[in-house]
Parts: C-alpha cells; structure tokens; sequence
C-alpha cells in the first residue's frame, strides 16, 4: 500500500467525515422515519383489520335481531318525531284515563338536555292540561309511563277546582333519534 | 625513473571508491494511511449500504401502504359501518332514557303513605331536574295544629316518604279566618291550617318498574280505590265525561 501523504492523509479523513455526516446521517435519520412510518402503517392495518372483523360481526349480530324488536327501537326512539301524531297519542291517553281533556300543544325542540351534549338525542317539548279526580290523575301518569315511546312528565301541576274536581298541567318530553348531529361532526 | 605524467599531479589519488552501505531503511508501517483507507472504505462502504437499505426501506413502504389501502378499501363497508353506528347511537340513546325513566305515581303513592287522614294536599307540583331529582313542594292543609304538628314530625323525624329524601322546607301558617267569621262555612275554615312541604326525590329512587306498574295500575282502568282523606279534595264518585268538551281540541298555538 502506497503512503499517502499527511495532506492527502488529512484531505482523505474530511471527506470520510463529509460523507458520514452529509449523507449517511440524513439518510440514516430518514430511514427511521420510514421505519416508523411502517411500524405505524402496520399497527394501522391491524387495527383495521380488527376493525373489520368487528364490523362485520356488529353487522351479523344488528342482522340477527329480530324485526319486532328493531321496530320497537325505532318506535322508542325514532329518526324524526311527527308532533301532530305525538299530540294525538298524548289525547287518547288523556282519553283513555277517563280524564277531561283540555289542551295539548308542542312547545318545540329547542329545550337543551340535561345529558351529554353530543350524546343527547333532540328533545320535544309538549304541554297538556287535563281535569279530573286525583286517581285519574295517578292513571292517566301511569299510561304515560307505559307508552311505548317516552312520554316523560317533566312538570306535574296539580290543582283544585271547584266541585272536587283537579287541574292537571304537564309538561312532557319525547326524544327523537337525531344522528346528523352526532354523524355529520365526526 | 621518470614518474609517469599521472602521477606527477599533486592532487592525491582517490583510491578506488568504496561504496559504503546505505544503512537499511526500515519498512515504515504507515499506520495513518490504513485508518485513513480503512476510514474512507468504510464510509463508502457505508454509503452504498445506506443507498441500498433505504431503497429497501422505502420499496417496504409502499408494500405496506398499499397493503392498508387495501384493507380499507376491500374489506371496510362505509355503509356497514354507518348502519352499525346508527344502530349503536340509537340503542345507547334509548338504554340511556329506560335507565333514567322515572316514575311519578310511585311518588304520588309515597306522598300519599306519608299524609295522615286529617291531613289533605291542597295543591302540589313536582318538577323533574335533569336526570338527577325531582322537586316536590305542595301545600297541605289540615283542620288543627295537632294534625299539623303530627304531620311535620312524621315528615320530619321519621321520614317515611322515600329514602334520601330532604325536606327543605315546613311551615305551619294560621288560615285567614278573621274576616269570615259571621258564616258557618268560614267558621270551619277557622280551624284550617295549612303548611308547605318541599322536599327532592332522587330520580333513582322512583325509577320505573314495568312489572310493579302492570301490577299496580293495568293500563287504560281507572285507579278508584285511592281514601278521599289522602287525596287533594277530588270526588271519584263525580263522572268525569268520556269525550272531552266541544272545542278542547288540540289548541291552536301549536307550532307545526
């Protein structure tokens, strides 16, 4: 091996060391950020693999569920509440307790909850006043109880009348299923 | 003798030159130059290495990244998947209501087993609070202070209503009875007393039973059995009309 000379010695040793740290380094560095980013790609794909798998079983299980009982789901907490029909519903039991009607009107949707904000299904909010004795009363709350959608008596006044009789103002609730809200932000 | 020309010179004569031997170099062993070589090598070595592994690297890259565009575009159903989380939204909104669905009549009933008989409820409001209570303030109305006094230590002291309940607030107040002195009728008023009863139920303490509900109160029947002394003046003996009265429809301020 021929000797190189000390400037050629020099010369040869700063161009090791250029090339380590102007290529090698950065590349090196580089390298490792592609590393991660597989390590990540691959922790992704199994999660969505996993993902998948659960979907799938999520989706054989909602199609193992009877129809009645998605009906009744639905029914409980539907996509979109029809005032008109809710209005309806709360004079037939009014009715059907043998209570003496008098008014219902929807007050509107605007009433925040009292759950979750993001979580909370859009609230109905509807007056009723009806008359009658004191164990019709206690009837007629618990056929709002037992709808087959919520019927919730938020404000329960009771009041007496002439002739024995009560005054009976409710303020109810109903819930609607509302997903825009909750679908649309993610 | 004649002395040859050569050697008349004055100048002496060199013997004939005796090369001396150089002394022998030693093999120097450049000791710099191979770390300088080996420095140089190895880092094109290096180099070439580098170039090559993140090739490498970067062919896996992009194995791995279509391997996970795959996946999500084969294998996920963005429908599947909306369905299942409509579906989900749906079930914990609705189990969230049945878990918060509370009853009122099992509070009527408990005000009830808590008034004594001389003791009767002239008015009463319960308003829900969230998911958390119900408040409850009425005004009771009895015919002497001893019914009263009774009637506030059985709230009071005993608490017999419901558990975890706080009566916040009983008042004894005489009736207005100066005025009316001159008739009969107000001559009984007199003797009334009435004091107000606020108290906060917990929701969890009169959730909804659908089974104790059924048992209790079959649907669409009446409730006739409940004492007239416990309850807020009512008559059930009075019908009450079927049909409700001409022009109690559904008012008309509905915003619809």
């Amino acid at each position: 091996m021929k000797s190189l000379g000390l400037f050629a010695q020099f010369v040869t040793l700063l161009l090791s060391i250029a090339i380590v740290f102007v290529y090698i380094m950065p590349t090196f560095e580089e390298i490792s950020a592609v590393q991660n980013e597989i390590a990540a790609y691959e922790l992704q794909i199994k999660r969505a693999s996993e993902v998948n798998l659960s979907l799938q079983g999520h989706v054989k299980t909602i199609g193992a569920i009877p129809t009645e009982d998605i009906q009744r789901l639905q029914t409980y907490m539907p996509p979109t509440v029809d005032e008109i029909a809710v209005m309806r519903d709360i004079r037939f039991i009014i009715n059907q307790s043998r209570m003496m009607f008098k008014t219902v009107a929807y007050s509107g949707s605007d009433v925040e909850s009292e759950a979750e904000a993001a979580f909370a299904p859009k609230v109905h909010e509807f007056t009723a006043a009806a008359e009658g004795t004191y164990s019709q009363v206690k009837n007629l709350l618990s056929l709002l109880e037992q709808n087959e959608y919520p019927l919730e008596a938020y404000v329960v006044e009771l009041s007496p009348l002439e002739g024995g009789f009560l005054t009976l103002n409710l303020t109810l609730r109903t819930y609607e299923n509302d997903l825009i809200n909750i679908i649309g932000n993610e | 003798m004649p002395s040859s020309p050569n050697n008349s010179s004055f100048i002496p004569k060199r013997g004939p030159v005796r090369r001396r031997d150089a002394p022998k170099r030693k093999k120097q062993f450049f000791i710099f130059s191979i770390i300088t070589y080996s420095i140089l090598f190895g880092s094109l070595l290096a180099t070439g290495g580098v170039f090559f592994y993140g090739q490498y690297v970067n062919a896996q890259r992009l194995e791995v990244v279509t391997a996970f565009n795959t996946e999500m575009d084969d294998s996920f159903s963005v429908q599947d998947f909306q369905r299942v989380q409509e579906f989900d939204i749906g079930l914990r909104r609705a189990n969230d209501r049945i878990s918060h669905h509370a009853s009122i009549v099992s509070i009527l009933d408990a005000v009830d087993n808590a008034i004594i008989v001389p003791v009767q409820i002239e008015s009463l409001s319960i308003v829900r609070q969230g998911d958390e209570n119900f408040l409850v303030e009425g005004s009771l109305l009895t015919s002497s202070f001893d019914a009263a006094i009774q009637q506030q230590e059985i709230l009071v002291v005993r608490k017999p209503l419901l558990t975890d309940i706080i009566i916040s607030d009983v008042n004894i107040t005489e009736g207005q009875t100066i005025a009316t002195q001159t008739s009969t009728a107000a001559a009984q008023r007199a003797a009334e007393v009435t004091f107000s009863l606020a108290m906060t139920v917990p929701l969890s303490e009169v959730l909804y039973d659908p089974a104790a509900a059924l048992m209790q109160s079959p649907p669409g029947t009446p409730a006739s059995t409940q004492p007239e002394d416990q309850t807020l003046s009512s008559d059930d003996s009075n019908p009450v009309p079927d049909e409700p009265e001409a022009g109690s429809a559904v008012t008309e301020e509905t915003t619809i």
